[in-house]
């Protein structure tokens, strides 16, 4: 992360009611691409309706681009999870209409919506009234009113919401289009694949806290000393050569299935101990390799806290 | 052979200020209603109703001047109030109400527009469409009056023309302000239009049903208020039974309150708490 951040929240405290939406959260996000990731009611929408102003924390602070929050309405666009469309239009005019609104002269918006909405590939369609669309292409209208202006941050939320295999895989093309314009894009999923396609920066979000943070590409970096086993033999024996890794290594995910058993260690130092321990209980090692992380990996050791989580 | 995509393009334009983006909403509202059936329907038959007949009757048999009492007593016509409650039903009952209910309400207020703007841009563009009915007709009438009078005082009819306007004006924000506060209170426009009309239809029947006890009851009669501020604005006196200071009140009640309320909900939901 050579540049500064882009976003910078600090201590943001946000209540409804009694449930606590975000919980003294601190995050400073990077340029580029960068993946919210969270389960539902994480605080993933909370906190880009914060960044948006849509919501007033009671505490805490946040700059984009070093700006406040109604300074930067013009620079950001926001494709919210929920319908927002105006349904008694149709998709070109709500495109140039939200780019009127967002600042732009009613020549250039109308250009631009054209070039949008050609850009997300909505085509003739977009002369039929909003109402009568599918969800994905109301996903990609949505998408559409949000970059009209051509905004240097983007706040995606649930993007591919509804979308068929096909529309997802689009949708998040586009999204690695947009980014190579050197913009800063938040993208709110649950959906892990996603994030990890298309994202270069993640941060992990569980009940209004920022689990973890960093670079995609470190993240899942493989770590020395960090190896995936795999076992075959006896129930009772593979429980053994568990018990006894254990001792020494410190699992990180465990996974047992009939007759077979995977193990994922951390801080492995020595290969002959693992081997002669698998001799010693008689269990066969099928697989023995430096692990290879996933952003599943991440997020569940995440969801663990370091300890392992068995399956 | 796949065809290239279409790559994003940036925009390097330069923004407009907020005057032209609240333009913007008022010109859809306005291209919105101008298209309704509805509004078209109630627009043709009011004006043929409330305006075109005094404009006839006035080329047919012409005055000699164009006097203050003429025009008020144009203005409190029972045609004019019934067709200006109807209209504002109409006008105003999608005006925030459809925003509910798509939920394109957050798309404004991501963008750089404050509660206030929102509602001030909704406020214009209903006025507009109403000023069709409430604020043009009548200035079409006092022009009317003074191209067929027959007597030399032109200058008087001039001033007559210029409270015209401010009665216009003022017919056009208290019909608009009340439909904009019932559209603000909920998703569906039907009740939003319904609410206006009853908004103003409960206060006056029940005025009328009270002002038997007390002629202070009056007061309540949002049409009784407005009448009385056209007696203002043409350069008459209240009723004997009024007092300025209650007049004032509940002047300022009917145009002011429902914007507040407006502003308030609007402020509430525009930042979620």
């Amino acid at each position: 992360m050579s540049e500064p951040p882009r976003i910078r929240a600090e201590e943001i405290l946000v209540r409804y009611g009694k449930i606590i939406a975000l919980d003294s959260f601190t995050a400073s996000i990077p340029h580029g691409i960068v993946g919210i990731l969270g389960p539902n009611g994480a605080g993933k929408t909370t906190f880009i309706k914060v960044l948006l102003g849509l919501v007033k924390p009671e505490r805490g602070k946040f700059t984009i681009n070093g700006r406040g929050a109604f300074d930067i309405r013009d620079i950001v666009g926001y494709m919210p999870e929920s319908e927002c469309l105006i349904e008694s239009m149709n998709a070109f005019e709500m495109v140039s209409y939200m780019g009127c609104l967002s600042g732009m002269p009613v020549e250039d918006a109308i250009q631009r919506g054209h070039e949008v909405l050609d850009f997300v590939g909505i085509g003739e369609e977009r002369y039929r009234e909003i109402d009568s669309y599918s969800t994905g292409m109301k996903q990609r209208v949505k998408l559409a009113q949000a970059i009209v202006h051509d905004p240097e941050v983007l706040m995606l939320d649930e993007p591919t919401n509804g979308m068929d295999p096909e529309g997802r895989e689009e949708m998040l093309e586009l999204i690695s289009r947009i980014g190579k314009f050197g913009k800063t894009i938040l993208v709110s999923s649950h959906l892990l694949h996603e994030v990890e396609q298309v994202c270069e920066y993640m941060i992990i979000i569980d009940q209004g806290k920022l689990l973890k943070e960093g670079d995609m590409e470190k993240l899942l970096s493989p770590e020395a000393g960090r190896y995936r086993v795999k076992v075959r033999g006896e129930t009772e024996a593979i429980k053994r050569f568990y018990k006894i890794i254990r001792e020494r290594y410190k699992p990180v995910q465990v996974v047992n299935e009939r007759g077979q058993g995977t193990i994922v260690l951390k801080g492995v130092d020595n290969s002959e101990h693992i081997l002669r321990t698998a001799r010693e209980v008689g269990v066969q090692i099928r697989y023995y390799r430096p692990d290879i992380l996933s952003l599943e990996d991440v997020f569940l050791e995440t969801f663990a806290g370091g300890n392992a989580h068995e399956n | 052979m796949r065809i290239d995509p279409i790559e994003y393009t940036p925009w390097n334009g330069e923004r407009t200020g907020l005057i032209l983006r609240v333009f913007v909403i008022i010109k859809k509202i306005f291209k919105q209603n101008i298209k309704s059936k509805g509004v078209l329907v109630l627009l043709i038959l009011g004006i043929i109703l409330a305006h075109l007949f005094p404009i006839m009757s006035t080329v047919f048999i012409p005055r000699e001047r164009l006097s203050a009492d003429i025009v008020n007593t144009y203005m409190k016509d029972g045609f004019f109030a019934l067709f200006s409650i109807l209209l504002a039903a109409v006008v105003t009952s999608s005006l925030i109400s459809s925003d509910y209910q798509d939920n394109s309400f957050v798309l404004y207020f991501s963008r750089p527009i404050k509660p206030a703007v929102y509602m001030f841009s909704k406020l214009f563009g209903a006025a507009l469409v109403m000023a069709l009915f409430c604020f043009l007709p009548p200035i079409i009438y006092c022009i009317t009056v003074m191209g067929t009078q027959t007597g030399p005082d032109y200058w008087s009819g001039l001033k007559v023309t210029g409270m015209t306007v401010a009665a216009g004006l003022l017919t056009v924000i208290y019909f608009s302000s009340m439909g904009l506060m019932l559209s603000s209170l909920t998703k569906r426009k039907a009740y939003a239009g319904v609410g206006t009309f009853i908004a103003f239809l409960a206060p006056m029947t029940l005025s009328e049903f009270f002002v038997n006890f007390n002629v202070k009851w009056r007061l309540l009669n949002p049409i009784v208020i407005l009448h009385y501020s056209f007696d203002l604005i043409y350069g008459f006196r209240l009723p004997d039974y009024i007092e300025f200071h209650e007049y004032l009140l509940s002047f300022l009640a009917y145009l002011f309150i429902p914007m507040a309320v407006t502003y308030y909900i609007l402020q509430r939901r525009a930042v979620g708490k």
